[in-house]
């Protein structure tokens, strides 16, 4: 049997890129179960539940990586025979883009697909309609019947078809078999397990996955591409917050903007939704700036939702979107890191930790820090350089958890992070008299910008009531580094 | 404060401050509950005052130091009593280097023989200990007008500091 790719030999290409955008609703109501009669399925097909972003800024680089993995006429994925499962990885913290990148790729790849479908990996439920509502575009199944309700039937319809997405072209006289190609989208597969029951393990096709997960377990390096979203520079962030917020010819708002995105570090979806609140409040970059420099500000700035759900993906805020009110057992660590630089924060402070805290289930052995940090890294609201023991994040997300904590929690929180430092400090023999020993000023000046950071933010600080040996060393770390 | 970053040192001695803030008014307290850590506290506090007193002086800051040098030296000898320890000794040093900046060569002259004579007395301390008051001596002696006790003093010093380190050494200010 001769295959060859449906773009050349059917007239349904002709129907696409035509800017038809949403769930592909069949053009002929089948009057019965479509099963066995594969001539009717409709293609192209193209269930994709957001619109394209016109305001679509940059990441052409993953977008050519992506494409490269995912081209389904590369033979260089699978040997010389070609065919087999093509699958790219896209890992990155909440807001980065994922979304927005593989939502970019399938507009601009649309015509290189027979079949794009666009399915919510985040929770069971959601895989399973997203299964449903590609069986009945495909229209394997009629829309609003019992069979198009059975979530079971539909998922197994659809992965028998993406195991043999061909189809009969009966028109043509050789009754050739069309090949079909397709791509599927799992978007926000941060629990891989989720997938098992829904992935094509046979099929011939092209897969996308976007994931917070930077070590997702469906992606096979020898056998796929991955790629970790890295936050916007500077540069990249202030020339995303001029073209959505249209202020490219304003003279005044242009020596502002890398100032904003020094603040916004390079989210690109924290940097959209404080766009939209400096747009709705008619505020100048200079105005912005000067506000979110007190952090009384920041609570109602994060706490706004990010606009625009048909484009964005997004219906949350910042916290949400980032997924840390569903951390199970990171939050303590978390906290603490908000308290740090976070360019680099050396991982041997929390080793031996001891302090004295109101923290519950505060780090208490290597172990729990270990199943915390692991957390943070599968969520990537961290990152680590393995071979410096370093631990990097986002100074936004620190923003954004400092502005949740109550004020109770702000002071004990800052107070053991100052308790942690102090652990790893390292005292002159003698307090107080200063010797000048020349060989602990390599690590203390690792952690002194640590200190400073955790200065920065004590203007929320409440010193307790009453002291005892549990509040000793944070002055005493202070003064140390003061010297 | 070596770094030269003498606004990040205020405000990390302000900040220090802050978290001992609680112990003037729970000092009851904290003598319940142990002794040694009222102690420590107490040894927090005026450290605070030390080093703001030291900030001052690199930064010409007259006033600052005086206070802040005068306060720290009247808690160590409220903790003291009649007894004597090296930190008194710097602390009289300390103090004398204040009334210096403050152009009042006759006090801090007097302040920096109080540390030497102090630092003296105290048994298991090595004649070099005391180089430092001695060097502020003579920059007293200097502003003073007092040229040929001062140069002597500054050669007693210089053959102490030989002593201990070398002669034209480079280590021991590093």
């Amino acid at each position: 049997m001769a295959t060859s790719t449906l773009a050349s030999l059917t007239d349904a290409r002709t129907s696409r890129s035509t800017g038809r955008t949403g769930l592909t609703t069949p053009s002929i109501a089948p009057s019965q179960s479509l099963r066995d009669s594969p001539a009717a399925i409709h293609l192209p097909c193209f269930v994709v539940p957001y619109d394209q972003n016109h305001r679509f800024y940059g990441r052409m680089d993953v977008l050519s990586k992506i494409w490269n993995a995912l081209n389904p006429r590369s033979p260089s994925n699978y040997g010389s025979g070609g065919g087999g499962l093509r699958t790219f990885a896209l890992s990155g913290a909440g807001g980065i883009g994922k979304t927005q990148v593989a939502t970019q790729f399938v507009y601009e790849y649309r015509s290189e697909f027979d079949a794009i479908f666009w399915v919510h990996a985040g929770e069971i439920d959601k895989l399973r309609r997203s299964f449903g509502r590609i069986a009945t575009a495909l229209g394997l199944v009629v829309a609003d019947t019992a069979e198009a309700q059975d979530e079971v039937l539909t998922r197994d319809l659809v992965l028998s078809w993406l195991a043999q997405p061909s189809i009969s072209n009966k028109g043509r006289d050789d009754g050739q078999t069309v090949q079909v190609s397709w791509l599927l989208v799992f978007d926000n597969a941060d629990i891989p397990q989720l997938l098992d029951d829904f992935w094509p393990r046979t099929a011939i096709g092209s897969v996308l996955i976007t994931s917070r997960d930077p070590f997702h377990e469906l992606s096979d390096p020898a056998r796929s591409g991955t790629s970790h979203l890295a936050p916007f520079d500077t540069s990249e962030t202030a020339d995303f917050i001029l073209k959505i917020t249209y202020r490219e010819n304003d003279e005044e708002d242009r020596k502002f903007v890398r100032a904003v995105a020094k603040i916004i570090g390079g989210v690109p979806l924290a940097a959209a939704q404080i766009a939209g609140s400096i747009v709705r409040r008619d505020m100048t970059f200079a105005e912005f700036v000067q506000e979110y420099n007190d952090p009384r500000s920041h609570k109602d700035l994060f706490r706004q939702p990010v606009g625009n759900k048909r484009e964005l993906g997004y219906e949350h805020t910042i916290l949400s979107v980032w997924g840390i009110e569903k951390l199970k057992v990171s939050g303590d660590l978390l906290d603490l890191l908000s308290f740090l630089d976070p360019d680099g924060i050396p991982e041997h402070i929390f080793q031996d930790i001891k302090v004295s805290t109101d923290m519950g289930n505060f780090i208490d052995s290597q172990r729990t820090y270990e199943n915390a940090r692991a957390e943070l890294l599968q969520s990537s609201l961290v990152s680590r350089h393995r071979t410096a023991k370093m631990l990097v994040t986002h100074r936004l997300m620190q923003d954004t958890v400092r502005a949740w904590m109550s004020d109770e929690r702000y002071s004990t929180v800052c107070v053991t992070t100052l308790q942690v430092l102090s652990g790893a400090w390292p005292y002159e023999k003698e307090f107080g008299f200063i010797k000048n020993e020349t060989s602990r000023w390599r690590l203390c000046n690792e952690l002194y910008k640590h200190v400073l950071c955790i200065r920065s933010l004590t203007a929320r600080l409440s010193p307790p009531l009453k002291i005892s040996r549990a509040h000793i060393q944070p002055p005493r770390l202070v003064l140390e580094a003061a010297w | 404060m070596l770094r030269s970053d003498y606004t990040a040192t205020l405000s990390l001695i302000e900040m220090a401050e802050k978290l001992c803030e609680p112990l003037k008014n729970d000092k009851e307290g904290l003598s319940r509950e142990s002794d040694e850590l009222k102690e420590e506290f107490e040894a927090l506090l005026r450290n605070v005052y030390f080093h703001r007193g030291a900030l001052a002086h690199h930064i010409n800051k007259p006033q600052m130091a005086l206070d802040n040098c005068t306060e720290f030296k009247r808690l160590l000898q409220e903790k003291l009593g009649s007894r004597e320890d090296q930190s008194l000794g710097v602390a009289w040093n300390e103090l004398g280097v204040a009334h210096l900046q403050n152009k009042d060569s006759k006090k801090s002259c007097e302040c920096f023989r109080i540390s030497i004579a102090i630092l003296e007395r105290l048994p298991g301390i090595t004649p070099n200990a005391k180089s430092m008051p001695l060097i502020n001596l003579g920059f007293g002696l200097w502003i003073a007008g007092q040229l040929d006790e001062a140069a002597a003093v500054f050669e007693r010093t210089l053959a102490l500091r030989e002593i201990a380190y070398g002669i034209d050494d480079t280590q021991s200010f590093a």
